[in-house]
């Protein structure tokens, strides 16, 4: 009997476990990766606009819609339901595209 | 994440505003309570309860009071101009160590008014709206950023879920039970204010966005972000020279005459705000800032002038994509004039604060039934969070009023002066409330209302007693900020005491049900 409630909760906390893990991940994926692929794609996207606009003008235009972009990167991480997606987009893509200016700089 | 969008969405509606909810009620109340900032400062400042004069002194007049006061060596000070809402001049200055000061001065004579002892709405509770005082590595800033950010997400889940959005509108069933109604209630507030609420989190974020999204400036600029504010916030520098002005010139120019030029520049935009930049020095030069009463753009119109010659060195004009940014900051800052769209403001404020708050019930009273059944803690918790976040707060804010009417001009204890003492009284009393909170889970939100009830006696009758300005002075004098301010904590503790009631009587009869009950078991 004693084992049996053991077992029983045992496998209970590795499924608490389990689910608490796959939210944290994704929150820390939502957060972490949406902010830092916001911030380089805006980053990357100034320094294309640079060319057109004043460099100024450039850059408060992508910090402003970097806010929009941000949001529609946090409502897609707890739409999408397969985490490995969002790992991967988020959790690689975000801190490639955070560095994306320093690598083109690299390349260059 | 759970099937379909709908349900994902419901899910992280439910748990952002659970665990980002009472700091967010946090901000959306020092928010809605600086909408009226400079009103609290005339409150917490009786010397300053002063009526604009129609022809306020000149600012060559008050430089001369502001150069008695500016030690030697300072490399900068600043005068703002007297408007309605802040009859006086500020004066501000970096002294020789580089601490920042602020004196006011008479708006009439220039001549420094008695230091007030208290950071008030100014300086308290608008800081703690956008920063929560942490300043460790901008810390509170990025928690205000996070929380903003999660607002927005709040918002967009919320309008997912939602089945009828229209019918919202006009639906508030308060006779039903709680879950019911404080979901009516939390509907009503967020669909009614959604314009509202995007547009005021997203421009309160926009307004900092070289301190969130700093990466932007620094690979277009390569690091220089010196030259990006220049470019884009404007900003003119000449260093010091180190050798005294020229005697003949030594006063400089007319300021007076330069604020009549840079007007003209203008073509009638009123100077609000001077700058003397090294001042005594051979090359000290002159800013001057145009006011932002007449229009909701903080605009960036700066002129610099040569202090010796008043000669124009320099000036600047926000570029367009900028002035939309100065467009969504002066629609959250609203440094206008403009008493009717203030009030909007503040109930709009107070909507969201009711928003959040009624979200927090609905969670709470759709899961008591079901926690208790299982002894989960998870009601228990969060009550203590709602209460000391939600009525806490209130009572926290009316106990800092109260300290500023109780402590003395010049009090200081155990090396706290008086401003530091009133913001102890605020935090002290804040986390007394969320001890409170969770120690009576029961009688918590009753009793933290008959506090608001009383101390929103308490503080207009200190005011009366300690300045003597009751309302019947006041409202008969037109004095609106001192009335306002009394008129308004009276209305916050009749509501508060109406609340206390009911639930006290229902409480009751919760009890006396409880007792027939078991009567009847008993027989």
């Amino acid at each position: 009997m004693g084992l049996a409630w053991r077992a029983v909760a045992e496998t209970g906390l590795r499924r608490f476990g389990r689910r608490a893990l796959t939210i944290l991940l994704r929150v820390a994926a939502a957060i972490l990766g949406g902010y830092l692929l916001a911030a380089g794609v805006s980053a990357l996207a100034a320094e294309a606009l640079a060319r057109v606009l004043p460099p100024s003008e450039a850059v408060v235009l992508m910090a402003m819609l970097a806010f929009l972009i941000y949001l529609a990167l946090l409502i897609w991480a707890f739409a999408e339901r397969r985490l490995l997606r969002v790992l991967l987009v988020l959790g690689v893509g975000g801190p490639l595209a955070f560095a994306g200016p320093w690598l083109v700089g690299m390349a260059v | 994440m759970k099937q379909g969008f709908r349900a994902s969405m419901g899910w992280l509606h439910t748990w952002a505003g659970v665990v980002l909810g009472a700091l967010l009620f946090a901000i959306f109340w020092m928010g809605t309570l600086s909408v009226f900032d400079r009103e609290i400062d005339r409150w917490m400042m009786p010397d300053t309860r002063l009526a604009l004069p129609a022809a306020p002194a000149s600012f060559d007049v008050v430089a001369a009071r502001a150069g008695e006061i500016v030690p030697a060596g300072a490399d900068w000070w600043f005068l703002l101009s007297p408007s309605e809402r802040e009859p006086l001049f500020r004066l501000g200055y970096l002294d020789a160590e580089g601490a920042f000061l602020t004196r006011q001065l008479d708006p009439a004579s220039g001549a420094i008014l008695p230091d007030q002892g208290t950071l008030a709405g100014t300086g308290f509770i608008f800081p703690f709206h956008y920063s929560l005082h942490l300043s460790w590595n901008q810390l509170g800033y990025w928690l205000v950023g996070l929380a903003g950010m999660a607002m927005l997400v709040l918002l967009v889940s919320g309008v997912v879920i939602h089945r009828k959005i229209f019918a919202d509108f006009f639906t508030f069933r308060p006779d039903k039970k709680l879950p019911r109604s404080s979901l009516d209630l939390h509907n009503l507030t967020g669909v009614l204010g959604l314009p509202f609420h995007f547009v005021i989190t997203l421009s309160g974020l926009i307004i900092f966005f070289t301190i969130y999204f700093p990466t932007v400036i620094d690979t277009v600029y390569d690091n220089d972000r010196e030259t990006f504010f220049a470019e884009s916030f404007g900003g003119y520098q000449r260093a010091a020279i180190g050798r005294p002005a020229a005697p003949p010139a030594g006063d400089g120019a007319s300021l007076d005459t330069m604020a009549a030029q840079a007007s003209a520049h203008w073509e009638g935009g009123t100077p609000s705000f001077l700058r003397i930049w090294h001042p005594g020095d051979a090359a000290a030069y002159v800013e001057i800032r145009r006011s932002f009463a007449r229009q909701v753009t903080m605009n960036l119109d700066t002129v610099y002038f040569d202090a010796a010659s008043g000669t124009v060195l320099h000036s600047h004009a926000a570029k367009p994509v900028m002035n939309v940014q100065r467009f969504l900051s002066g629609l959250h800052f609203i440094q206008f004039e403009h008493w009717v769209l203030r009030w909007i403001y503040f109930v709009l404020g107070l909507s969201g604060c009711v928003m959040i708050a009624t979200g927090y019930l609905f969670w709470l009273e759709s899961r008591r039934k079901r926690h208790a059944a299982q002894g989960l803690a998870g009601v228990r918790l969060v009550e203590g969070l709602t209460v000391g976040s939600v009525t806490g707060i209130v009572v926290a804010t009316l106990a800092f009023f109260i300290a500023n009417r109780l402590l003395p001009l010049g009090a200081s204890f155990a090396g706290a002066e008086r401003a530091a003492l009133e913001m102890w009284a605020f935090y002290l009393v804040w986390l007394a409330t969320f001890a409170h909170a969770w120690a009576r889970p029961g009688a918590a939100w009753r009793e933290q209302c008959w506090a608001v009830a009383v101390f929103g006696v308490l503080a207009p009758s200190l005011n009366w007693i300690t300045t003597g300005d009751h309302l019947a002075k006041t409202i008969t004098e037109g004095y609106w900020p001192g009335a306002g301010m009394d008129l308004l904590l009276l209305a916050g503790a009749a509501v508060a005491g109406m609340t206390a009631w009911r639930l006290q009587r229902r409480g009751a009869a919760k009890t006396d049900q409880t007792d027939r009950n078991a009567l009847e078991a008993a027989e």
